[in-house]
C-alpha cells in the first residue's frame, strides 16, 4: 500500500494553480519592458568601484555627485538608510527630517540632478584616515569632512556646502552600503575660513520643501 | 523695513523669522484669552442652568455627573512624576530631567504641565547643547457646552560649537507658542451633523546664529467646519471648509517687515457602505498665500547671496500655492475573495514672486488594486501598482517652460502562502517592477529605466518537539539602464541567487542549537563591456556564511551564548567567452573570516543583572594577482550591570533603572574613540 501525503485544508489545489498560472503569465514581462538605450558614443564611463570596501561605497557617492548620476547614489545606500541633520539644518527645516530614509534620499538626489546642475565634490578631507573594515560587518567613520559645490546651469549661480559627519557602513551580502549619515556641524569655507558653510542637510531640506 | 548693522557671515537661511511689534498679535490673543477665562467666573449660575438643561436632555449620565460633582473637591486627582537621568554613549554624554504634573478637576477638566531640561556634551566634536522647555495643556471637560483646549509651549535651546578650523558659533533659540482651540462635534442642525472648530494662536521666537537674528512674532486665527448627512441608505455626503489667517512681523538679517499668510480649503466626500462594498470618493481644493522676507534664492531655490550688495541680499517674497486632489477608495468582499482599490489624482502649482525657482507645476496619479483570497490552507493575493507623475518649471529668468520630468512606475506582486502538510508552510512571492524617468525634449541626460524581477520561495516546518527547519530560495534579475549615450556605458544587468537553509533544535530544556547557512552569488554584466571605449568588465561576487549558535540555561539565573560565524567570499572578473557562449572568470581575491562570540547574563538578585560579552575575529585575504596575503585580528570585550527596581508600587511608585557598560576593543577598524569607552543609562522616576 502506498503512502499518500495528506494535504491540510479543504480547498482544491486546482483553483490555486490557476491563479498561479494567470499571475505568472501577467508577470511574463509584457508590461515590464525597459526602453532600448542609445549606445555609448562619448566613451566616458563613470569609474564606479565595486563595493568590496566601505571606502568604495563613499567614493561612489563622490562619483555620483561629479557625474550627476543618480544610480551611483541610490545603489550605494542600504535600504535601511537614515539621515540625521545638524542643529543649523534642523532650525531651518524643523519638520522635514522627522523620518528621512532611503525613499526620501532617493527622491532628493533625483530632484537635485534633474534640476540642471554641475557639481564638484570632495567627500573626504585630507587628514582623515578611513578605518580598515577587514572582516567587519559594520564600521563607522567619525567626523569625516565633506565639501560639495553646486552650480545651476541655467543662471551659473554657485552654492557651497561643507560639514563634518558620522557615516556608518554595513556589509550586506557581498557588498558594503551606507546605512547612516549624521551631520555634526558646519565647517569653514576653504576660500574664507571666517565663513561657515551649511551642511548638505540644507540642500536636502530645500529640495524636500 | 527697519535696518540694523549686519555682517556678511554665511546666511543660508530659509523662511526667516523677525523681531517685531507685539501689539497687533497680542491684541487678538488677549481677546481670545479673555473669552476663555470668563467662563470659570460664571461657574455657579452656569452650573444651575446646566442641571435644568440636563433634565430635559436624553443623556442621564450628564445629570448624574453634574449632581455628584457638586460634592467633589475642585481637584479630584493630583499626580506628579519627576524623572532625572544620565546617558552616555559613543557620541555624547547627556544629563536630563523632566517633571510632569497632572491635575484632574471636577467636571472632567484636566491640566497637564511638563517641564524638561537637558545638557549634552559631544564626545566627537567640540559641542555643548542645552535645552529647557515646558508644555502645558488644559481641557475643559464638560464644564462648557463646547470643548475648550488651551495649549502652551516654551522651548529654549543654546548650542555652542567649535569647528575644525577653530571657528566658534553660538546658536540660540527662545520659542513660545500659545493656542486656544474651541470645538464642538456632532452638533445636529436638522439632518446635518456638524463638527466645528476654531483655533486662535500666537507664536513668538527670538533666535540667533552666527550673530544674525532670526525672530518672528505672529498671531493666527482659523476655523474648520465639517458637515455630514445621509442622503440614501448606505450613502453619506460630507463637506468641509477650512480657513486660516496669520499675521505679524519677521526679521531677516538686518531687516524687519510684516508677514502674512492666508490658507483656505474646501472638500466634499461621498461615502458608501453596502453589503459587498464600502469606500468613498473625495474632491478637495486648497490655496495658500504667503508674504514674508527671504534671502535671495537662485533657480534651484537655494540661498544665493555670495558676492551681492547688502541691499540685494534680502527680498520681499510672495508665495502662492494651489492644489486639487481627487481620491477614490473601495473595498469589496465576496465570499473568500476581497478586492481593494485606491486611486488618486493630485495636481498643484507653486509660484514665487522673487525666488529664482519661479513657477512649478506637479501632477501625481496613482492607482493600486489588490485581489486576495483566503480559504482553507491557501492565502493568495495579486497587487498591481501604477504611478504616473510629472513636474515642470519656468524659472523667474526664463520665458519658456523647462520641460516636463516624467516618472512612471509599475509593479505587480504575487503572494501565495499554503499550509502544505501539518505544521509545514510554503510561501511563494513573485515581484515585478519597472521605474522610468523621462525628461521631455531631453532637457537633461538623466533618462533611465530600472527593472526588478524577484522570486522568493520559503519553506518552514515546526515539529511538536519545537524543532524548526527553514529553507529559502531567492532569485533576482535587475536591469539598470541609462537611455542617453552620455550615460549608457554604465548600464548593467545583474543576476543574483540566494539559498539559505537553517534549523533550530531545542536539544534539552536548557540547551538550544541553531545553525544557518547562506550562499549568495551575484553576476554583473555590463551591457556595453565589449566596446573598446567602455572600460568595464563583467564580474561575479560570491559569499557563503555558516552561523552556529548554542544557548545554554544551566541555571535559572544564568544564560550563556556561544556563537561561531564562518564566512568565505570570492570575487572574480570575466576574462573570455567561448563560441558557445560560456563565460570564464578569473578569481581576483578570496577572503575568509572566522568569528567567535561568547556572552553571559547572570541575574544576581531580583532586578540586578550582570552581563558580559567578548568576540575575537580572524580575517585572511588573498589577492590572486600579486599572491599577497593579509591577516587581521580584531576583538572586543564589554562588561556591564543592569539594575531595575520598583519601590512603593502600591502607593507612590519609585522606579530606578541603571545600566552601565565598559567597552574595550582592538583591531584595524577601531579608532581612538571606540577603543575604550563607557556607556551608561541611569534614571530615577517617582510618581506621587
Amino acid at each position: 500500500m502506498s503512502k499518500r501525503w495528506k494535504f491540510a485544508g479543504s480547498v482544491p489545489l486546482r483553483g490555486g494553480v490557476t491563479c498561479v498560472l494567470v499571475a505568472l503569465f501577467l508577470l511574463g514581462g509584457c508590461i515590464f519592458e525597459p526602453r532600448t538605450p542609445e549606445p555609448p558614443t562619448s566613451g566616458e564611463s563613470i569609474p564606479y568601484l565595486t563595493q568590496l570596501l566601505a571606502q568604495n561605497a563613499w567614493e561612489n557617492l563622490q562619483l555620483s555627485l561629479r557625474y550627476t548620476d543618480s544610480y551611483g547614489w541610490e545603489s550605494n545606500l542600504h535600504s535601511t538608510f537614515r539621515y540625521t541633520p545638524d542643529s543649523e539644518t534642523l532650525s531651518q527645516f524643523p519638520s522635514t527630517f522627522t523620518d528621512w530614509g532611503y525613499e526620501q534620499e532617493k527622491a532628493f538626489i533625483n530632484a537635485l540632478y534633474d534640476s540642471g546642475v554641475t557639481i564638484q565634490a570632495d567627500m573626504i578631507n585630507n587628514d582623515f584616515t578611513p578605518p580598515d573594515d577587514s572582516g567587519a560587518t559594520t564600521v563607522t567613520w567619525y567626523g569625516v569632512v565633506y565639501y560639495v559645490q553646486v552650480t545651476s546651469t541655467s543662471d551659473n549661480s554657485t552654492t557651497k556646502y561643507r560639514a563634518s559627519a558620522d557615516i556608518t557602513f554595513i556589509s550586506d551580502g557581498t557588498f558594503w552600503y551606507i546605512s547612516e549619515w549624521v551631520d555634526l556641524q558646519q565647517q569653514s569655507d576653504p576660500d574664507n575660513e571666517a565663513q561657515l558653510l551649511p551642511s548638505m542637510g540644507v540642500l536636502r531640506g530645500n529640495f524636500a520643501s | 523695513m527697519n535696518r540694523h548693522p549686519g555682517t556678511d557671515a554665511a546666511i543660508h537661511r530659509g523662511h526667516e523669522p523677525a523681531r517685531g511689534r507685539w501689539l497687533p498679535a497680542t491684541f487678538v490673543l488677549l481677546l481670545a484669552l479673555l473669552a476663555a477665562w470668563a467662563a470659570p467666573a460664571q461657574d455657579a449660575p452656569t452650573l444651575q442652568d446646566a442641571v435644568q438643561q440636563a433634565a430635559t436632555d436624553t443623556v442621564p449620565d450628564v445629570q448624574e455627573q453634574v449632581s455628584t460633582s457638586l460634592d467633589l473637591p475642585f481637584f479630584t486627582q493630583i499626580e506628579n512624576e519627576p524623572k532625572v537621568g544620565l546617558s552616555a554613549e559613543v557620541r555624547e554624554v547627556r544629563t536630563y530631567s523632566d517633571w510632569r504634573s497632572t491635575f484632574k478637576m471636577r467636571r472632567a477638566q484636566s491640566y497637564q504641565n511638563t517641564l524638561n531640561w537637558s545638557w549634552a556634551d559631544s564626545r566627537q566634536q567640540e559641542k555643548t547643547s542645552q535645552k529647557r522647555g515646558t508644555q502645558m495643556l488644559y481641557n475643559s471637560g464638560i464644564l462648557l457646552p463646547i470643548d475648550l483646549n488651551l495649549t502652551g509651549t516654551w522651548d529654549w535651546s543654546r548650542d555652542e560649537t567649535l569647528n575644525n578650523a577653530g571657528l566658534a558659533n553660538v546658536a540660540s533659540r527662545d520659542f513660545k507658542l500659545m493656542e486656544l482651540k474651541l470645538s464642538k462635534s456632532k452638533y445636529d442642525l436638522g439632518r446635518l451633523s456638524n463638527d466645528f472648530e476654531t483655533v486662535v494662536g500666537m507664536k513668538d521666537q527670538t533666535a540667533a546664529t552666527q550673530g544674525l537674528p532670526n525672530d518672528f512674532s505672529e498671531a493666527s486665527i482659523g476655523g474648520r467646519v465639517v458637515s455630514k448627512t445621509r442622503v440614501a441608505r448606505g450613502m453619506t455626503v460630507a463637506a468641509r471648509v477650512f480657513g486660516q489667517k496669520v499675521g505679524g512681523d519677521r526679521s531677516l538679517g538686518d531687516l524687519t517687515s510684516p508677514s502674512a499668510s492666508t490658507t483656505d480649503s474646501l472638500g466634499v466626500r461621498v461615502g458608501f457602505k453596502r453589503r459587498f462594498a464600502r469606500g468613498f470618493v473625495e474632491v478637495a481644493r486648497g490655496r495658500v498665500e504667503d508674504e514674508y522676507l527671504d534671502f535671495r534664492r537662485n533657480n534651484l531655490g537655494v540661498v544665493d547671496t555670495t558676492g551681492r550688495d547688502e541691499a540685494d541680499k534680502i527680498v520681499e517674497e510672495m508665495k502662492t500655492q494651489n492644489a486639487t486632489a481627487l481620491k477614490f477608495e473601495n473595498f469589496s468582499r465576496l465570499g473568500s475573495f476581497s478586492l481593494k482599490t485606491n486611486a488618486a489624482h493630485l495636481s498643484s502649482d507653486l509660484a514665487y514672486k522673487a525666488n529664482g525657482l519661479g513657477r512649478t507645476e506637479r501632477v501625481d496619479d496613482t492607482f493600486t488594486t489588490t485581489l486576495a483570497r483566503t480559504a482553507g490552507a491557501d492565502s493568495i493575493s495579486v497587487t498591481y501598482d501604477y504611478g504616473w507623475a510629472w513636474d515642470d518649471q519656468r524659472t523667474r529668468a526664463s520665458t519658456t517652460n523647462r520641460g516636463r520630468q516624467y516618472n512612471k512606475n509599475r509593479a505587480l506582486d504575487f503572494y501565495w502562502k499554503r499550509i502544505l502538510f501539518e505544521a509545514t508552510e510554503a510561501v511563494l512571492k513573485v515581484q515585478n517592477s519597472l521605474q522610468q524617468s523621462i525628461a521631455e525634449n531631453q532637457f537633461n541626460q538623466n533618462d533611465r529605466d530600472r527593472l526588478r524581477q524577484e522570486t522568493t520561495f520559503e519553506l518552514s516546518r515546526v515539529w511538536n518537539s519545537g524543532f524548526r527547519a527553514d529553507m529559502l530560495y531567492a532569485y533576482q534579475y535587475s536591469e539598470d539602464i541609462s537611455i542617453r549615450s552620455t550615460r549608457s556605458s554604465n548600464n548593467t544587468i545583474k543576476d543574483s541567487y540566494e539559498i539559505a537553509p537553517g534549523y533550530l533544535w531545542p536539544v534539552a530544556d536548557w540547551v538550544r542549537l541553531q545553525q544557518n547557512f547562506r550562499l549568495y552569488i551575484q553576476y554583473t554584466d555590463y551591457v556595453y563591456s565589449e566596446m573598446e571605449s567602455v572600460n568595464k568588465n563583467d564580474d561575479y561576487n560570491k559569499r557563503g556564511v555558516l552561523g552556529t549558535k548554542v544557548t545554554l540555561d544551566p541555571w535559572e539565573r544564568l544564560t550563556l551564548v556561544i556563537k561561531h560565524d564562518y564566512n568565505k567570499r570570492f570575487n572574480a572578473t570575466r576574462v573570455r567567452t567561448d563560441a558557445t557562449g560560456n563565460s570564464y572568470y578569473s578569481t581576483d581575491d578570496k577572503q575568509t573570516t572566522s568569528k567567535i562570540d561568547l556572552a553571559a547574563t547572570f541575574a544576581v538578585a531580583e532586578g540586578i543583572t550582570l552581563e558580559g560579552a567578548t568576540y575575537d575575529r580572524l580575517d585572511e585575504k588573498e589577492t590572486m594577482a600579486t599572491g599577497a596575503m593579509t591577516q587581521n585580528r580584531a576583538g572586543q570585550v564589554w562588561v556591564g550591570m543592569k539594575f531595575v527596581r520598583k519601590y512603593f508600587a502600591a502607593t507612590n511608585p519609585l522606579d530606578i533603572s541603571c545600566m552601565v557598560k565598559k567597552y574595550s576593543a582592538y583591531g584595524p577598524a577601531v579608532t581612538e574613540t571606540t577603543a575604550d569607552y563607557w556607556e551608561a543609562d541611569v534614571w530615577v522616576k517617582w510618581k506621587f
